[in-house]
């Protein structure tokens, strides 16, 4: 079951960091750019589509000079709405209407053993495992693919062998990512068979896929064929635009907002030119880097900010939203928890609809305990995000009156009535006193965390795929794989 | 916006420090007040040498430390005019390279600092150059470093970065791009007689191209011929290790630190 974050709770108004006239700046900047500077193009599909359109292309270069008519017609074709499909039905999750939604991020290079604390490589092992605790949480709305990267699967393999294990161990939606032009079709293919055909697959999009420039304004090869098939399939896009500050963008937050804008209106453009009215959902994975070192930053409080800036700006157009929240600790510590509201909280209040929820150590090491930790954070903006229920019942005079002065509201079925209504009951956060706490072992909250993955762990069984689905997926992974340099 | 008589902050231009090294010149910039202590510590080797002189000296030097793009090549061509020798001054545009390296190690500066300079270094040097060549002085080369991004992958602004740095603390740099395959490296490795090649990666899928290289070069029996140094994002240490790579940089400062230490090793 997917979590049911919705905003209709705030019913008063959201954070706005950004006054009108200034998200129009940025709009107006980020045309600007797209009409002057151009992006350069490395598709050839692409950028004859791009020339045909009506764009100002230098062939040799794969310049393109992108005019503000071609931008505001491809915001026109996009769906405000995208309904994003799990193999089972209660997972199916719905943009750009109130409701928020949280994913795991992929692509994790390392994990935390949860038997033996060792910090390793992943496993195809951990591919499937993070993938079934993901399932069985309740504010976990879908997983990437791979969550974590298996470095026992030749790299040419990676995403069968992803993409096999995500369906046979989840239910609810799942975000691909593709390294290889020669997958783009197997991915979608393997989709084909679980969906059940093509038509099928348009119609209940069990899977989307996330396609990315290179900052500064390069659509690459790979990532523009990614989004022209998808497109070409009728699938929904996850573009997202990662520009890093001082890096491949200006230091400063606002030109940030334009690149990312600017990448992603040229991301829109190919895309509705490939298919006009392809779902598509406007992302950020747009970051900072510690000057200290030259790192890229995942947790910092900027990214929370400019998360605010990309849901005011996503909202301008029209289009559901989506940004990344990391964590720079290396661990599930304090930091790590201050890292995670900072860059997860901030958005949603402002109006974003989903979050990446990415690993420590800056996209670096996944821990289950954070993931459970993230789940319970999860229930804490749930509540918020139901806000304050003002009602005869809620304000409660009468019951005020019937209790009157020195009374206590105890005994009261209003109480009795309300209390979960109103009233968050937490997981694994700790109320108890002290020597409550010592007596049930004295446990931090990290290895609370652990013992619920454990459990999750030896206990949940996602929905299984249908037998033959499975068999027929397992023989086209063996098949691709066969042909792989 | 900055105004002329703005009290520079460390990050945004340095002093110059007081040193008693015997190698430096007396840095201690004009005008800077010393208790009396302090300026009989300090040794002036070259006492021969016109004041005019050592001051231009000080002014190279600090016109890297300035993080002013400009500034360094615009000394340069004034002291070319008021004479002074390219190998001088050469030396002191090193020498303001090498306090920006020390300056980022002890966390005085960040890593636009280092941009900067080594922007403003290598806009210098090719300016001293054809005189450097005129008066047939010696270029002292530390090595030649082949460095690039790996196939498939178009990330290149820390490798950039690197291969300023190294260009700026005196290798001879080819600089590869980006998206380059396997052989391409071999080629130029062999071609330029390289010291040592760099590699970068930053795609956990492109890392892996960075083995390949290794094997390549093997196979090619240029192993023994050319360290080979990794960088990126999803490398380290322990990765290098298992690759057979020859170091890791963790940084520009430290790639620089160990590719010259690579090349003292050779005895390159």
């Amino acid at each position: 079951m997917v979590g049911q974050l919705n905003r209709a709770g705030l019913k008063g108004s959201l954070l706005q960091p950004l006054t009108s006239d200034e998200l129009y700046e940025i709009h107006c900047s980020s045309l600007e750019v797209l009409e002057k500077i151009g992006v350069r193009v490395d598709e050839p599909e692409a950028l004859a589509l791009l020339d045909k359109a009506g764009c100002e292309v230098d062939m040799e270069r794969g310049l393109v000079k992108i005019p503000q008519y071609l931008v505001r017609e491809a915001i026109h074709k996009t769906p405000n709405t995208v309904t994003l499909c799990g193999r089972s039905k209660k997972n199916d999750l719905k943009f750009g209407t109130g409701e928020v939604h949280a994913r795991i991020s992929g692509g994790v290079p390392y994990i935390v053993d949860i038997e033996s604390g060792e910090h390793r490589e992943g496993l195809k092992t951990d591919v499937s495992e993070t993938a079934r605790v993901a399932d069985a949480l309740d504010n976990i709305d879908g997983i990437m693919s791979p969550l974590v990267v298996p470095s026992d699967v030749p790299t040419a393999n990676i995403e069968l062998h992803a993409v096999e294990q995500a369906f046979n161990s989840t239910s609810k939606h799942v975000l691909t990512e593709i390294w290889s032009k020669e997958r783009i079709d197997d991915v979608i293919e393997m989709a084909r068979m679980v969906a059940g055909g093509e038509k099928e697959l348009r119609k209940r999009p069990i899977i989307s896929c996330l396609t990315q420039p290179v900052s500064p304004l390069q659509h690459g090869e790979l990532q523009t064929k990614i989004l022209v098939g998808f497109a070409k399939a009728g699938l929904p896009l996850n573009v997202r635009a990662h520009p890093i500050t001082g890096l491949s963008c200006p230091i400063t937050i606002a030109a940030e907002l334009v690149m990312t804008n600017a990448e992603n209106l040229s991301s829109i453009v190919i895309a509705e030119l490939s298919n006009p009215g392809t779902p598509v959902i406007y992302g950020a994975a747009s970051s900072t880097a510690d000057m200290r070192s030259g790192l890229n930053l995942a947790g910092a409080v900027e990214i929370g900010l400019l998360g605010t800036g990309v849901a005011q700006l996503a909202r301008f157009y029209g289009l559901p939203s989506t940004i990344n929240s990391g964590i720079d600790s290396p661990i599930p510590d304090a930091q790590a928890a201050i890292d995670r509201i900072m860059t997860m909280l901030p958005p949603i209040l402002a109006g974003i609809d989903d979050i990446s929820i990415c690993a420590n150590e800056s996209k670096s090491t996944f821990y289950y305990e954070q993931l459970i930790i993230d789940n319970e954070i999860l229930s804490t903006i749930d509540r918020l995000l139901k806000g304050i229920e003002v009602s005869d019942d809620t304000l409660a005079v009468e019951l005020i009156n019937e209790v009157g002065p020195g009374g206590t509201f105890l005994s009261k079925r209003h109480t009795l009535e309300y209390y979960e209504r109103e009233h968050l009951i937490p997981n694994i956060f700790s109320r108890v006193r002290r020597g409550d706490w010592e007596k049930a072992g004295a446990k931090v909250l990290r290895e609370r965390a652990r013992d619920k993955a454990r459990r999750i762990l030896k206990k949940h069984e996602p929905l299984p795929l249908e037998s033959n689905v499975r068999r027929d997926l397992a023989s086209f992974v063996k098949q691709a794989s066969k042909g792989s340099r | 916006m900055r105004k002329a008589d703005d009290q520079p902050k460390s990050f945004k231009c340095a002093r110059m420090p007081a040193t008693s090294s015997k190698e430096d010149y007396n840095t201690v910039e004009k005008g800077t007040e010393l208790d009396k202590a302090e300026e009989e510590r300090i040794r002036d080797p070259h006492e021969n040498i016109d004041r005019r002189i050592k001051d231009m000296r000080t002014r190279i030097a600090q016109s890297i430390l300035s993080y002013e793009p400009e500034l360094a090549s615009k000394v340069v061509e004034e002291a070319l005019e008021k004479g002074m020798r390219p190998m001088e001054i050469m030396d002191s545009l090193t020498r303001g390279m090498r306090l920006v390296g020390e300056q980022f190690q002890k966390g005085e500066a960040f890593v636009f600092n280092l941009a900067i300079a080594a922007e403003a270094m290598n806009a210098a040097v090719a300016i001293l150059k054809p005189f450097m060549k005129k008066q047939k002085a010696a270029v002292k080369k530390l090595g030649t470093f082949v460095i690039g991004t790996v196939e498939g992958d178009i990330h290149d602004i820390g490798k950039n970065i690197v291969a300023s740095m190294l260009q700026a603390s005196g290798f001879e740099v080819f600089d590869l791009g980006k998206d380059v395959p396997v052989q391409r490296f071999v080629n130029a490795v062999r071609e330029t007689n390289a010291d040592i090649v760099g590699v970068s990666a930053l795609l956990s899928t492109t890392r892996l191209k960075q083995k390949e290289l290794v094997e390549a070069l093997v196979k090619e029996g240029l192993r023994d011929k050319v360290k080979i140094m990794v960088g990126g994002a999803v490398v380290n240490e322990q990765w290098a290790k298992e690759i057979g790579a020859d170091g890791y940089g963790r940084n520009a400062v430290d790639a620089v630190d160990i590719a010259k230490k690579l090349v003292s090793k050779s005895g390159g």
